[in-house]
């Protein structure tokens, strides 16, 4: 046995017999290593930044060549594929399925508001078809999409709120879109293209 | 003859304690990527569902607080010396006298995000000392100019130089949960101006186990 006195009891020692000495000196005194480690711990805790954040990838379509007709490229979608979601303010939303004379409905972001629109446009707007993501591109298949018009007033969590909504219903295909005046129009009057305003 | 004299203060065995305090320190020095820094804006970004991590090399990050002043942030210390060059290449045509310190040049590779706009930009890189550090960033504009322009707005020549500066560079969008949508839409338009339509929207992971358990019901 080595002679590993810490000291702490060295006055002690002398006075009883040797192997009592031997039989204490085992014992080390940890309270300043908890003091330190414990105040290490602390400043790691109160500085550590948790990798906490997330990332929402987001694909535009190139800006729009003057050239190219828009009406045109348009008319090639069917349009019951398309559900407008218009952001309002107030965390509201304004949606219609198609572009000629929709049923202008709206929703929240409540449990039981947006992500069931979206669920049943993805899931029963096809009425029945399989979604093309699902295979592979077959005739017949249904492949909806969905366009966020966000207005001056909406907030930029509600743009978020809305990509995530459809990150968690695993929406397959979704735009944004800037909210025109037309649109404007086009909604206060129920879905009614006003002539010479912006109709075709 | 062993007679222990009674001791008032009992003896308590700390080893556990300090193995828990080591293992939980251990795990907090590792996970600490970095120290907080003084960010130049605060933002609080919107959570979401998404766990993906944001790239930690060759990205821009244009961060817009709620009041919709924009800050440009680079996370490569490398890039932050060439995106200097660029500007400085640039702004010269229209300001010859425009230069930099050394100090400057050397701050400003320190520095995680940067809201100065271009006009002040060069004042405030040639100073030294105290001022340098204490300049206001207030923010740049990223207000879409008319295309015809060749300038563009301050986010817009920042894309630019960044392009250049690192062709593989990434963007980032980080926006306040308040900031008014017109704001976000001016930064994707700025992006757009370069032809920068892929980017990602920075948030944070934070109710992402309750709405995979509401998922789940349905």
């Amino acid at each position: 046995m080595a002679d590993v006195d810490t000291g702490g009891g060295g006055g002690r020692g002398k006075k009883g017999g040797g192997s009592k000495t031997k039989k204490k000196s085992t014992h080390i005194d940890m309270t300043a290593m908890v003091d330190v480690a414990f105040l290490l711990l602390t400043f790691f805790v109160l500085t550590a930044t948790m990798a906490n954040s997330g990332l929402i990838e987001l694909a535009m379509p190139p800006k729009a060549d003057d050239n190219i007709d828009e009406e045109d490229t348009r008319k090639k979608i069917i349009e019951d594929k398309i559900m407008t979601l218009v952001l309002d303010d107030d965390d509201k939303i304004t949606y219609y399925v198609g572009i000629t004379e929709p049923e202008i409905q709206h929703t929240d972001f409540g449990k039981k508001g947006l992500r069931n629109v979206i669920l049943s446009h993805i899931h029963q707007g096809g009425g029945g078809a399989p979604l093309c993501v699902e295979v592979n591109n077959a005739a017949g298949c249904w492949d909806p999409i969905f366009v966020i018009k966000p207005r001056k007033q909406s907030r930029y969590k509600n743009l978020v709120d809305v990509l995530d909504e459809f990150a968690i219903t695993k929406a397959p295909k979704y735009a944004i879109d800037k909210f025109t005046p037309q649109d404007s129009v086009f909604i206060a009057n129920d879905g009614v293209i006003v002539e010479g305003e912006a109709g075709p | 003859m062993s007679k222990k004299p009674k001791r008032g203060v009992p003896k308590i065995d700390m080893t556990a304690m300090v193995d828990v305090a080591f293992l939980l320190l251990t795990f907090f020095i590792l996970t600490t990527t970095r120290f907080r820094e003084d960010s130049k804006a605060e933002v609080d970004t919107p959570s979401s569902v998404s766990s993906l991590e944001p790239p930690e090399k060759e990205l821009m990050t244009i961060t817009v607080t709620g009041d919709g002043k924009v800050f440009v942030g680079l996370s490569d210390i490398a890039t932050r010396g060439e995106i200097l060059n660029r500007f400085l290449s640039d702004q010269q045509k229209q300001d010859p006298d425009l230069a930099i310190s050394a100090e400057g040049a050397a701050y400003f590779s320190t520095l995680q995000e940067f809201g100065v706009p271009v006009k002040d930009f060069g004042t405030w890189l040639s100073q030294g000392g105290d001022a340098l550090k204490e300049f206001e960033h207030a923010g740049m504009s990223p207000r879409v100019t008319d295309s015809t322009s060749m300038t563009g707005n301050d986010l817009e020549k920042w894309v630019r130089w960044g392009r250049l500066a690192d062709q593989r560079m990434r963007f980032a969008v980080k926006g306040d949960v308040n900031t008014d949508y017109p704001v976000i839409e001016d930064v994707i338009s700025s992006l757009q101006e370069w032809d920068v339509n892929q980017f990602s929207l920075i948030t944070s992971l934070e109710d992402g186990a309750e709405v995979v358990v509401e998922e789940e019901e349905e």
